[in-house]
């Protein structure tokens, strides 16, 4: 009921612009994943690639030890939603309901149902007639009540207000742990989604930044703060993410925690440690590859 | 809930142990379910089962194969006895640094914990009478 | 992960698809309000048409074979606009390129034969009322597949093939701007419509006399082939575009 999803040596490239560059990649199955990226990071092309609406380039997907391109058993049981929503835009919701239910196996039609009253939509409208956030509400839906083995949801709730998307969070969790599959969810809202997430790959410039459980990750970045001098005494060759100065006082992030040696350092030193939410991880570590990149 | 910069799993068996030390978790009461800390509180139940293994490990929670998890008997002295460890550590010798640096004599500290700790025994006085 | 594993069994039956009947049906729901519209339409035009006709004139020519230009672009059209509305919800949806090319040619052959009946119907109609009030239902287009409306097969046959190759080359335009765009799109036209009017040019006219109507027929069928080959083997490599609405 779950699918496990494989990337090896993906290559995807759109004429001269490599948008993915050497994925290799391994989600388990019946787990929530979180894709985090920056802008134009290939995102949305890996998650193309999975739903076989694009073909790799060089390299292979494999989705439940399958290739999806052209692969029925496979292709139903992927849902991918964009936030731009695949809909036939001039019938009604109701219709496209019908659409989606007819070639999805597992397809729901009274949770649908009750999602569509969970975020105000009217059956008889049609999707061109909605709002942005609307539109995008309606994408969750379809998400959802289709029960894919693999569903993604790809910045779907971008355009929803808060009270939608927590309406979102709270449907996706309550559907998940009655009917565990594999989910991935891409979003900039790190913050929001950190919660519900077990694991979290970041994207950086078309290639795999990291991959990890999400709370190990929430215990990967150290704060150290204290005298500079005590400081970087401390932080001697070790990655430093990001350093700020204030008067005499240095505050440094740093990739990786610290050793228990290091832990009674920084203490004796008088030194203030803390740890560092994923946002700023996230924020510092893509950052930190900009600059490379650009230098 | 569980907003703080820690990972969610300690802060979730954090609390677990807060309240079988307050007493609103007994000996023999079963814990919410990691379906419920999931839908109550949007967290991945992986999360929460993290939290639930550490607390089997601590053998603060037991688990009852096909009901859930039970608050371990002898629990709450467990957890007394390892705060009362760590107590003087954590709480009493940093207060000793502040003071220091503060320039406060550690006297007057002692002082001010009699002050409070007589107020309280007052308080509670009144409240009985 | 145990807590939430056991609810796993709770997961509703998997239901059977046939996702290409499911797909067959709701395009052909698309091209049915078309040909409801055109048969209403003819149903109005082509007795007022011939009442007048009748009112200044003689009638002496069969007003219904005027259709067959209406019955060959409308549907086109419609075949164009259904490959790109269809094929980002269909794979969205879970299911292959080939089901949709398959329904989609499938829905092209039956709307197609529609359509031929329904303008064979007419021209029957036409002939018996015709016949009646002593007119002559002559044919001014050269088709010279059928040279007489009492040839019903002949008729369903040549009008069957020229409305199939509309919808297949309909496709095939609508799927070249789906993957190429409004420029190579356009320029890509002389191919795309190429087969429908060629084959159109193969049963209507006679300047290839010598070639006999049992030649003409099956070479019109094989261009339609091919085409939908052509279709079908585009379509199964298409990759989506995102749609910006």
């Amino acid at each position: 009921m779950s699918f496990a999803v494989r990337a090896e040596g993906l290559t995807v490239r759109y004429g001269r612009t490599t948008a993915l560059e050497d994925v290799t990649l391994e989600l388990a199955p019946g787990t929530v994943h979180g894709l985090l990226g920056r802008n134009g990071s290939g995102k949305t092309t890996l998650l193309q690639t999975l739903a076989a609406f694009r073909r790799p380039s060089e390299g292979r997907v494999l989705v439940d030890g399958e290739d999806p391109w052209e692969n029925p058993r496979v292709t139903q049981g992927v849902c991918l939603v964009r936030e731009s929503g695949d809909v036939l835009t001039d019938l009604r919701m109701r219709d496209n309901l019908a659409y989606y239910e007819g070639i999805r196996p597992h397809f729901d039609r009274e949770l649908a149902g009750r999602l569509m009253d969970t975020f105000e939509l009217d059956p008889a409208r049609k999707p061109s007639k909605l709002s942005r956030g609307k539109k995008s509400a309606f994408g969750v839906v379809v998400g959802l009540a289709s029960r894919a083995e693999l569903t993604i949801f790809d910045e779907v709730h971008l355009g929803m207000d808060a009270p939608s998307r927590f309406a979102f969070y709270d449907a996706l969790m309550a559907d998940y742990v009655e009917h565990p599959r594999t989910i991935v969810l891409s979003s900039h809202l790190i913050d929001e989604v950190q919660r519900l997430l077990e694991g979290v790959v970041i994207l950086d410039h078309g290639r795999v930044l990291l991959s990890e459980e999400a709370e190990s990750l929430r215990a990967r970045g150290v704060s150290i703060t204290g005298p500079r001098d005590a400081v970087e005494q401390l932080v001697e060759g070790r990655t430093v993410l990001r350093r700020q100065h204030l008067g005499r006082t240095t505050q440094v992030m740093l990739d990786g925690a610290l050793s228990t040696e290091e832990r009674t350092q920084a203490e004796r030193l008088g030194l203030e440690t803390g740890p560092v939410d994923l946002q700023s991880l996230f924020v510092h570590l893509t950052e930190r590859t900009t600059e490379g990149a650009t230098r | 809930m569980f907003d703080g910069r820690e990972p969610i799993y300690l802060q979730i068996a954090d609390r677990i142990r807060a309240e079988v030390l307050d007493g609103s978790l007994q000996e023999g009461d079963q814990v919410k379910s990691t379906t419920q800390y999931a839908t109550t509180y949007r967290i991945n139940p992986a999360t929460a089962a993290k939290a639930f293994a550490e607390l089997v490990d601590e053998g603060v929670l037991h688990k009852r194969r096909g009901i859930g998890m039970f608050v371990s008997d002898g629990a709450r002295d467990q957890l007394l006895a390892a705060r009362r460890e760590r107590f003087f550590a954590e709480v009493v010798d940093p207060v000793a640094t502040e003071a220091q640096v503060l320039g406060i004599p550690i006297a007057q500290v002692v002082a001010r914990l009699h002050e409070v700790e007589a107020a309280r025994a007052a308080a509670h006085g009144e409240e009985r009478s | 992960m145990s807590a939430t594993a056991t609810a796993a069994t709770t997961t509703a039956p998997v239901r059977a698809t046939r996702p290409v009947r499911h797909t067959m049906r709701w395009l052909l729901r698309q091209h049915l309000q078309g040909l409801l519209w055109t048969t209403g339409i003819l149903a109005v035009v082509v007795p007022s048409a011939t009442a007048t006709v009748n009112h200044y004139a003689e009638v002496d020519i069969s007003i219904v074979q005027f259709a067959r230009q209406a019955f060959i672009w409308f549907p086109f059209s419609m075949a164009i606009v259904t490959t790109t509305a269809f094929l980002n919800v269909h794979v969205a949806a879970g299911a292959t390129r080939r089901v949709l090319s398959a329904a989609s040619l499938l829905t092209g052959v039956v709307t197609g034969l529609a359509y031929a009946l329904v303008m064979t119907g007419a021209l029957q109609i036409e002939r018996a009322v015709y016949g009646a009030r002593g007119w002559t239902q002559q044919l001014t287009e050269s088709a010279p597949v059928f040279e007489d409306t009492s040839q019903v097969g002949w008729m369903v046959t040549d009008l069957g093939l020229a409305f199939i190759a509309a919808q297949v080359s309909g496709l095939l335009v609508g799927l070249a701007y789906y993957r190429v765009g409004g420029w190579w799109g356009t320029l890509a036209l002389p191919l795309t419509v190429g087969p429908l009017l060629v084959s159109m040019g193969l049963l209507t006219t006679d300047l290839l006399d010598p070639m006999s109507t049992l030649a003409r027929v099956p070479i019109a069928a094989g261009i339609i082939a091919l085409a939908a080959l052509a279709y079908h083997l585009l379509l199964v490599r298409t990759q989506l575009k995102q749609i910006s609405t």
